[in-house]
């Protein structure tokens, strides 16, 4: 009796495993090759004066074109992100728009954006984005180095 | 020495080598920020926008004309003690952030406009606040060398939708500065200020200047 509930048990198990997709495994890309049109993009208000409303949105904008190496994933199917590290203080948003070899996006410090889904057709794939970068100005006080990154899943 | 000199260069070039076959690849990329620009902003009376208004792009610019307030005090009116209200020759009736009337006819209320703002990025401690005041002279004086003091002058703040005047009404101090608003960092503030002789002592007959000036101060 004690054996075949334990069969049974181990039977369930089995069935669940088999529903569930194997986990997939996270890369970061060797993104080689990618540079920003300029070193720093000065941060403006979007309003000069604050006003009664308030508006202390600073906005910049810069191009970047991107060179991802994909050679170790050609012909898998796989999913890439766009993956923006946890910035100070306030969170800054990053949105995008692309040529269409990658979906645009928007993604805040801290969190990443799918960019592309698909079987990896090339080795490298090379896109050309403009970033919009916001934040509240208030809380952006010094400099800092924004750290964009991307990482591609693959089914193992 | 020259021998050592070519081995050097083959040692360095054996490096450059080395270094283009060891270099690492990147997995990321980096934007740099900036802050936003601090800025500071004040008119007092007529002032200089060009390409609209704040709100939507418009540009401040530097205007040196100083405004005048003034009144002809009637003979049977000297020193009664009733205060007498000055015109001013300010004919800015519209707030420079979005145009909308925020003064009344100069010409007959003798509002005189006030208005500006603080931006700094950040909201630590120190560097705050920036510092609305005015420095007066202690007295006006008249040709013959006679004096008002400064302090016969007062002023009442109002701006229309204003519930509460921003720059509290006040009087004049007999020379010095006076501190008239402590403006928050990241704020705009305007108001509308009508100035009154006081009129409580009977003063030779002349004509009476001084000048106050207004500043805004920001750390």
């Amino acid at each position: 009796m004690r054996v075949q509930r334990t069969l049974a048990m181990l039977a369930g198990l089995l069935a669940l495993g088999a529903m569930l997709p194997a986990a997939a495994a996270t890369y970061r890309i060797d993104d080689t090759g990618t540079f920003a049109s300029q070193p720093v993009t000065p941060m403006r208000w979007r309003q000069l004066a604050p006003g009664r409303a308030g508006d202390h949105t600073v906005e910049g904008r810069v191009q970047v074109q991107l060179r991802l190496n994909l050679s170790q994933w050609v012909s898998r199917p796989a999913r890439i992100y766009l993956s923006l590290a946890p910035t100070d203080g306030e969170q800054l948003v990053a949105t995008w728009r692309t040529q269409g070899r990658l979906l645009p996006g928007t993604v805040r410090g801290g969190s990443r954006t799918l960019v592309y889904e698909g079987v990896v057709r090339d080795s490298f794939l090379q896109e050309s984005i403009v970033l919009d970068l916001t934040a509240d100005g208030r809380k952006v006080e010094h400099a800092q180095s924004l750290q964009f990154f991307f990482e591609i899943e693959v089914s193992p | 020495m020259k021998s050592l000199s070519f081995r050097m260069r083959r040692a360095l070039l054996g490096l450059a080598v080395a270094c283009v076959a060891w270099l690492p690849s990147a997995h990321g990329f980096t934007v740099g920020i900036t802050a936003g620009q601090r800025a500071l902003f004040l008119q007092v009376g007529v002032g200089t926008m060009s390409g609209g208004f704040f709100n939507n792009g418009g540009t401040p610019g530097d205007n040196s004309t100083v405004n005048t307030a003034s009144v002809t005090v009637p003979v049977a009116q000297l020193g009664s003690g009733a205060p007498q209200l000055m015109t001013t020759d300010s004919t800015v009736t519209a707030s420079p952030w979005e145009g909308a009337a925020f003064c009344n006819s100069p010409a007959t209320t003798g509002q005189v406009y006030v208005g500006g703002f603080f931006r700094r990025p950040g909201q630590g401690a120190g560097g705050n606040e920036a510092i609305l005041s005015v420095t007066t002279p202690a007295a006006l004086t008249s040709g013959n060398g006679d004096t008002i003091p400064f302090s016969r002058i007062a002023w009442t703040s109002s701006g229309n939708g204003d519930a509460t005047a921003t720059i509290p009404s006040g009087t004049f101090v007999s020379g010095g500065t006076q501190t008239l608003l402590t403006v928050s960092r990241n704020t705009w503030f305007e108001s509308c200020l009508a100035f009154s002789y006081l009129n409580t002592e009977i003063v030779p007959a002349g004509t009476f200047t001084g000048r106050a000036t207004f500043t805004l101060t920001a750390p």
